[in-house]
């Protein structure tokens, strides 16, 4: 059964020609990497059409991936920040995917209002928020987007950003560092429930070395 | 709104709609399946476009005017109609994007062996990159997803140009205004900083700033070399190992 098989498995069917165990990675991962994309971009929309590049880009380089890991949940967060750079390549592999892509009307998300408006708010904080990490290194703004609003480890953010677990644990510190003082200056209430608070305690993935 | 930094908690897409999502992608992959495999290596060059009088200045001491953070501030000049063309990447030199990839198909930069240019269309990207097409179809803009080039670009450019050209002059001439030595010559980062802010300053460019570019560039006593991002507005001093020949023009 698909649903039954490791991402490792999947992934080495699909880079031999299965489009079912792409399928399956698609349903599997699909929701995370939205999610990552809607964090780094503010809006939903546009966090549909950078799922469904980032998951044509990880297709075309299916046969570049050595899976080192249980999940390719890590590789596939470092194609979409790949995709989302603010680089001439990553421009380019951006506007060709999203051509290539069959053009879908906006999505309609069916339901009650409340869901429609709870997406408009999403929006309007994470505008506020992504305000405050652009004032970040953008290799800062992206540790900070893997670590502590995605729950990578230090090891995954490594694999997503091809750099070593180290690296990646002192762009968080020094990112939530940046962060802390510009919430302190703000006169943000430190212990308020936030990202903020939570990267004040100990993150999970800083019991690795 | 929720005050705080805290991003919202996840969503899911609508099943339904994950499920277009999904067949769009393996209608796509399908489709790429069948292309032919052989694909043509795509190359990807950068050339520095700048006045002769600056170039020995430049060539000795400021690099980077054209680079992946910086393509905003530069043009890309494709060898084929599409986006998967090979691309060479140039400065802004003031001149309009047509005739600056002009020159470089007449001189064969952008595709080897050509004497001329064709007919070329430019068109820029929701980012503000400009691309340049050789193409006489006016819809090729629309037809890749692109956009036709805004009024006023050419006077942007020009103002832009006039203003890093000059930031590099006065970079050189700061750095070389002590007395000769035959040592290179050194501007310390700060240096580099008030040059470009004065520069962006007298220019009007009051929406940019200068910064040290965010690298690990620990031990590095020269910052000479400057990087423009003109989507983030911001002129980032790069720090270096070299320091500045004060007689780029002499003998080596």
């Amino acid at each position: 059964m698909m649903d039954e098989a490791s991402d490792a498995e999947l992934w080495r069917q699909a880079a031999s020609g299965s489009d079912g165990a792409f399928g399956a990675l698609f349903e599997r991962h699909a929701s995370a990497v939205y999610n990552y994309c809607f964090r780094r971009s503010a809006d939903w929309s546009t966090a549909e059409d950078l799922m469904s590049a980032t998951f044509l880009e990880a297709w075309r380089r299916r046969d570049e991936v050595r899976m080192t890991q249980d999940s390719i949940r890590p590789w596939l967060l470092g194609v979409a920040t790949n995709l989302m750079r603010n680089d001439w390549r990553s421009r380019r592999r951006r506007d060709v995917a999203l051509r290539r892509l069959e053009t879908l009307p906006p999505a309609h998300i069916p339901g009650h209002d409340e869901e429609v408006a709870g997406r408009v708010d999403d929006e309007l904080q994470m505008k506020e928020l992504l305000g405050e990490l652009g004032r970040l290194p953008a290799e800062q703004q992206e540790a900070v987007a893997l670590v502590l609003w995605s729950g990578l480890s230090y090891t995954d953010a490594g694999v997503a950003l091809g750099v070593p677990a180290g690296t990646v644990k002192s762009r968080v510190s020094r990112g939530r560092q940046a962060l802390m003082e510009l919430m302190t200056s703000r006169g943000h209430d430190m212990y308020e429930d936030n990202a903020l608070a939570r990267a004040s305690v100990t993150h999970p993935s800083e019991v690795e070395g | 709104m929720k005050e705080g930094l805290s991003p919202p908690p996840p969503r899911d897409l609508p099943r339904a709609r994950l499920h277009l999502r999904k067949e769009a992608l393996m209608k796509e992959i399908t489709k790429e399946r069948k292309r032919p495999t052989v694909r043509k290596r795509r190359r990807r060059s950068v050339a520095v476009l700048l006045p002769a009088a600056l170039l020995g200045i430049a060539a000795t001491s400021y690099v980077v005017l054209s680079s992946d953070e910086v393509v905003a501030a530069g043009i890309g000049c494709f060898d084929e109609a599409h986006l998967e063309g090979n691309v060479t990447i140039v400065s802004t030199s003031g001149e309009s994007p047509e005739e600056v990839c002009g020159k470089l198909w007449a001189e064969g930069v952008v595709r080897h062996g050509t004497s001329s240019a064709p007919a070329l269309m430019p068109c820029v990207n929701e980012s503000g990159a400009v691309y340049v097409f050789p193409s006489k179809d006016e819809s090729i803009c629309t037809r890749l997803g692109l956009q036709a080039l805004p009024e006023g670009y050419e006077r942007e450019a020009k103002r832009f140009t006039a203003m890093r050209d000059e930031l590099i002059r006065r970079m050189y001439e700061t750095a070389t205004a002590g007395p000769a030595t035959d040592q290179d010559a050194c501007l310390t980062q700060q240096q580099s900083l008030e040059v470009a802010r004065a520069v962006l300053s007298d220019y009007e460019f009051n929406e940019w700033s200068a910064e040290i570019h965010p690298g690990d560039y620990e031990g590095r006593a020269c910052a000479n070399n400057v990087a423009f991002d003109d989507r983030a507005k911001k002129v980032l001093v790069i720090p270096s190992d070299q320091g500045i020949d004060p007689d780029p023009f002499g003998p080596h």
